[in-house]
């Protein structure tokens, strides 16, 4: 990664608020849903905007978007496969099998507790304060190139499992360019 | 600064439903969004458990409160997939078709200074316009989309329709050719064959002359008039001559009467006004088929024909109807890997008369069943086959009011079952209101 | 006479964080580790008397860490400071003999008081 964009000293301690982020936000997840859960150590990338719109055209899953508003401002993205959601439907409690407008509900609850359980922990530790708008399903296909206001992006990938039910998803934190400096900012704060 | 009081009017006021629970889910604030709206006055509700009093929502509710209270965070529902959390009335009593009032839910956790969430706070907004903007907006589009479905198949029919024409004009074309060919041959091969008999004769009597003389010669005890006969004979091989000559114009007969019931067949086949109907023998039909298209049967399968005697005639346009029989028959010999038979059954059953050519080839995959007779379906190397020949008769067929059907299992061959009424009500031939028409 | 002991764990930040949370009273001479192997090494050597040892590490994660220091009879207190705060993690690293379990992030307060009730202040 370039040290224009984020440093070696920089990137350490944003990978350990991460990893501290996603094991309080499995510790939650798992006391809401009473199932153990696994989230992956995050990894985070620098990513241009065709290699983003790539990651997302994947005709086999489902996304959904949301945005965190703020003194740090960008999106979430979940990204889960279209398949065999019953499991995961169960531990959170809905009547199976579930109806198309069901469906959405979960993709989109699994979405908000997903971002918020991945989020606060980063927030919290670098002392930002965000909003959470409501999330939203995405459509990849509508999403083009020419009108992504931007050449290169912060992402900060997590998968999530449950090992019991075979459920997983892909979590992608972006940040976009002009988003950074606050970030640099905070996490030159935690490291003085 | 605001005091408590005129906050609390605030929050009686908002044009948001406002609901405040504990952690235990007991009702702790009821604005008048609430109490209107669901008829339920603060009385009603305050102190009460929520879950309890919305027993129909409780489990999703339940669930929503939870995650707030675990994760610490908002959570979030909406009208396009929970329309009315709340039994709340429409917004739009009187303009709107809506009965109940779709909803936007957010639910936002309250924390004390510890970090702990203390209270939930529900919020309810209205949501019905922009659902039944959106609702009317997703029914245009269905309605667009069925427009757009239906302009697809009637482009497809137009198609279809064009393709059969092109077809026909293809068919006509041919049997024109044909008819003229077969005028042009059936002149000379008239007099060729009127001469040839004639030449029979001429040979018989010369025959007759030339053996006549050597009788005489042999009685007239002359040797040296004998010999010279014999070694005249011998030099020109006159009595294998003699022998040949006969055979040679018997052939030579056989030769013009077989161009002649081609020709004969072939003016029968391309009748030049092809969509005549008319009172037709459909083993006649069968017949100058098979000898138009002998020489693509021949080396591939061997004709049974099994024909009902006195079968009444069909009243039809025999050369489309011969059309049906000629496609269905070269499809059977292309079919055919190695030598096998085709059998054919003429009968009557019922009002119909039913023609069936079975053949012993390679049958036709369950898959490709029903799309044989779509247009342009064909399993043959691209240029070989059009994919059109099925098609075309099966239109022809129902253009008749008959009905063509299939039969077959893979290795052991296909049957085409074409069953034309007897009774054909004679009014229906003016019908050529469709331009196919006109030109078969 | 100082405690010798290791903070091990590969993210510098967490490192520096758990330097700044050690009660300024407590005499120790600290050696750093960026990986399980280093931290054994440092066991070895008679550097880590107290190890701060985290889990999510390269080379040799801190269960494998835990493991090696059961099976070769080492003495060192082992503190787990630990991001997975999932209560399987937490029962899996005090069978394989940790001395306690703190979680990330680190509170001071929280440190001094393990510290106190391990005698080691
Ligand atoms: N007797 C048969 N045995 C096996 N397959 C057949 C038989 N008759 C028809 N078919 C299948 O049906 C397909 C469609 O036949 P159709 O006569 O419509 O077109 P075609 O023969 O392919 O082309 P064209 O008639 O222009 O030569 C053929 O390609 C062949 O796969
Ligand atoms: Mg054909």
């Amino acid at each position: 990664m370039s040290s224009y964009f984020i440093s070696e000293e920089q990137k350490d301690a944003l990978q350990e608020v991460l990893n501290i982020s996603m094991g309080q936000a499995a510790d939650a997840l798992a006391r809401l849903i009473q199932t153990q859960v696994h989230l992956s150590i995050p990894s985070i990338k620098q990513s241009s905007s065709d290699h983003f719109i790539e990651r997302l055209k994947n005709p086999d899953q489902q996304l959904a978007q949301q945005s965190f508003l703020g003194e740090l401002s960008g999106e979430m993205i979940s990204l889960m496969s279209d398949g065999d959601n019953a499991a995961i439907a169960e531990l959170m409690n809905y009547d199976i099998p579930l109806v198309e407008h069901e469906k959405q509900e979960l993709m989109l609850e699994l979405t908000n507790i997903l971002a918020g359980a991945c989020l606060h922990g980063l927030i919290s530790q670098l002392n930002f304060k965000i909003q959470l708008a409501a999330p939203v399903l995405l459509n990849p296909a509508s999403i083009c190139i020419e009108q992504l206001s931007w050449q290169q992006a912060l992402l900060m990938e997590i998968c999530f499992q449950i090992p019991q039910s075979s459920f997983n998803a892909e979590i992608l934190i972006c940040l976009k360019q002009d988003s950074l400096l606050p970030l640099k900012n905070h996490l030159d704060m935690l490291l003085q | 600064m605001i005091d408590d009081k005129l906050a609390l009017q605030l929050i009686r006021q908002l044009p948001i439903g406002a609901c405040l629970v504990s952690t235990d889910y007991t009702i702790l604030l009821w604005n008048d969004f609430f109490s209107e709206r669901l008829q339920l006055v603060p009385e009603q509700a305050l102190g009460k458990n929520l879950l309890e009093l919305f027993p129909e929502q409780s489990k999703f509710l339940k669930r929503k409160l939870d995650s707030v209270l675990v994760l610490k965070n908002t959570s979030f529902s909406y009208w396009e997939q929970r329309p009315h959390i709340f039994h709340f009335k429409s917004s739009r009593p009187v303009t709107g078709h809506e009965e109940l009032m779709y909803q936007n839910m957010e639910i936002l956790p309250i924390t004390n200074t510890a970090g702990d969430v203390s209270y939930l706070f529900i919020a309810i907004m209205d949501a019905t316009t922009t659902a039944s903007y959106s609702l009317a907006l997703k029914q245009a589009l269905s309605q667009l989309e069925e427009e757009h479905k239906a302009q697809a198949e009637l482009i497809r029919k137009l198609e279809e329709a064009h393709n059969q024409l092109l077809q026909a004009e293809k068919m006509a074309s041919i049997g024109q050719l044909a008819a003229g060919v077969a005028h042009e041959i059936n002149n000379p091969i008239g007099f060729i064959s009127s001469n040839m008999e004639t030449l029979q004769h001429y040979c018989e009597s010369l025959i007759q002359a030339i053996n006549f003389a050597g009788s005489l010669i042999s009685q007239s005890n002359s040797a040296e008039l004998s010999k010279q006969f014999a070694d005249f004979g011998k030099q020109r091989n006159l009595n294998f001559l003699l022998q040949d000559m006969p055979e040679l114009i018997t052939e030579s007969l056989e030769g013009t009467g077989r161009v002649m019931s081609i020709v004969k067949s072939l003016r029968e086949f391309s009748h030049v006004d092809s969509s005549e109907w008319k009172e037709t023998n459909l083993i006649d039909g069968i017949e100058s088929t098979l000898r138009i298209i002998n020489n693509e049967l021949k080396y591939k399968a061997e004709v049974h024909k099994n024909y009902q005697k006195d079968m009444p005639l069909v009243y039809c346009q025999s050369m489309q109807i011969n059309q049906v029989f000629m496609n269905i028959l070269l499809n059977a010999a292309q079919a055919m890997e190695q030598m096998g038979f085709i059998y054919i059954d003429i009968a009557t059953e019922g009002d119909f008369a039913k023609v069936s050519i079975r053949d012993t080839g390679p049958g036709i995959e369950v898959q490709h069943l029903n799309k044989i007779f779509d247009p342009f379906f064909t399993t043959k190397a691209v240029g070989a086959g059009t994919g059109l020949g099925l098609s075309l008769s099966y239109s022809i067929v129902q253009k008749h009011k008959g009905k063509i059907s299939v039969q077959s299992q893979i290795g052991q061959g296909a049957e085409f079952t074409i069953l034309l009424p007897l009774h054909q009500q004679h009014e229906e031939q003016p019908e050529a209101d469709s331009s196919v028409e006109n030109i078969l | 006479m100082a405690i010798p002991i290791t903070i091990a764990d590969d993210s510098a930040l967490s490192r520096k964080t758990i330097r700044r949370a050690l009660p300024p009273e407590w005499e120790v001479s600290i050696c750093e580790a960026t990986n399980g192997k280093e931290a054994i090494t440092a066991v070895e050597n008679g550097l880590a008397e107290v190890l701060f040892l985290d889990l999510q590490m390269p080379e040799m994660d801190g269960y494998q860490v835990l493991t090696y220091l059961k099976q070769h009879h080492e003495k060192a207190v082992v503190i787990v400071i630990s991001a997975d705060i999932q209560p399987e993690a937490q029962a899996l690293v005090n069978a394989l003999g940790a001395f306690r379990f703190l979680k990330k992030p680190l509170e001071p307060a929280l440190l001094g008081q393990t510290l106190k009730e391990l005698g080691l202040l």
